[in-house]
């Protein structure tokens, strides 16, 4: 599953996800991509499922992940009492907002593609919809 | 070549209230969209600004290439000739936001992104191979009057493995690719199988901390 191989530091504030995404929201790589339409924190093994439901639809062509998950979150163990500092990290997630590209898909006929991406679409927590690379 | 068809855009001035952010909001609820227009002789900050309208120019997108083509400006009345240098839309709605005018001179060269088009199908690609288009849109320099529509780049000749660099793409008379020679534009990859990554079970890598945290803090003066 996707990780950072370092970090700075081991544990990250919330932050917010207002807005809309103005970087990464076109289809840059592939045919066809996976836009997000709401703002959500997608975990590393959403991510994983997402790809390996593409992968396993598609079987030859290319696949680009364009999100990466580098923020940590964390979660206080069960029954314990408030206080003694921030939890440890429990995951890592990527921080997405409305029109970022999740997916791309090259090297595919349309339908296959197409039906790939919705499959991955149903791994994922937010509403999405697939988009197509602009010719002009 | 064919002959182009001349595309006019109308453009306004921007009262004081149009300007700014909330003019700008103002703008684009009442049907129209902020823009700005500027030469090569504009000092910076100094463009002038300007309006148009949505429903107009969303029309004029739709023609074929219309972002490539040398257009006639005219700001209240007085004809300029000019280009679109960028537009901002909003990725969810795909709504134009903004857009800038860049005026040009006959006789004075000017470089902007034109698209790649793809002609035929590669032999590679019959193969089982993956066309990859790595540069989608090259930067050239021309005349105004010389824009093509878009760089035709022919890939019948490509097999598994072959790319085609910029400097054998053809391109037409009085335009020159302002990029590297040796930029790849397309690419027949071979066929790749996708590979499954097996989860590894119980023990989670953990990435390396390089940052002083709490936690070296606290042994630092443990010690």
């Amino acid at each position: 599953m996707l990780i950072p191989k370092r970090v700075k530091y081991r544990k990250q504030q919330r932050g917010r996800m207002t807005g809309i995404a103005y970087r990464g929201c076109e289809v840059d790589f592939g045919d066809f991509g996976l836009q997000a339409l709401e703002p959500t924190w997608i975990t590393n093994p959403q991510i994983e499922a997402a790809r390996v439901a593409i992968s396993r639809h598609i079987k030859k062509g290319r696949i680009w992940v364009r999100v990466f998950p580098d923020k940590p979150y964390t979660k206080k163990p069960a029954e314990s009492r408030m206080g003694k500092g921030k939890g440890p990290v429990e995951g890592w997630v990527a921080v997405v907002r409305p029109g970022k590209i999740l997916f791309e898909i090259g090297g595919v006929d349309r339908e296959v593609a197409l039906e790939a991406l919705r499959l991955a679409s149903h791994k994922l927590p937010i509403k999405t919809r697939i988009v197509e690379r602009s010719t002009d | 070549m064919e002959e182009k068809e001349k595309m006019t855009i109308n453009l306004h001035r921007r009262t004081q209230r149009e300007v700014g952010k909330g003019g700008a909001r103002r703008l684009r609820k009442s049907g129209w969209i902020p823009a700005v227009l500027y030469s090569k002789e504009s000092k910076s900050g100094k463009v002038e600004l300007l309006k148009l309208e949505a429903r107009e120019f969303e029309k004029l997108l739709h023609v074929r290439h219309a972002s490539h083509h040398l257009l006639s400006l005219s700001v209240e009345g007085t004809e300029r000739r000019g280009i679109i240098k960028d537009i901002q839309r909003n990725p969810i709605k795909n709504e134009v936001r903004h857009v800038d005018f860049y005026e040009v001179k006959a006789d004075q060269k000017i470089s902007l992104s034109v698209p790649v088009v793809i002609q035929g199908e590669a032999k590679g690609v019959k193969e089982g191979g993956i066309l990859e288009i790595v540069t989608s849109e090259l930067e050239i320099e021309c005349l105004p009057e010389a824009i093509p529509e878009a760089i035709v780049v022919d890939v019948t000749n490509l097999e598994i493995g072959d790319a085609l660099h910029v400097r054998e793409i053809l391109v037409p008379q009085g335009v020159s690719v302002a990029e590297s020679p040796d930029e790849v534009v397309v690419v027949i990859t071979p066929p790749e199988v996708v590979e499954e990554m097996v989860p590894s079970e119980g023990e989670v890598a953990e990435p390396k901390v390089i940052g002083k945290g709490k936690a070296e803090k606290e042994e630092a003066e443990e010690s």
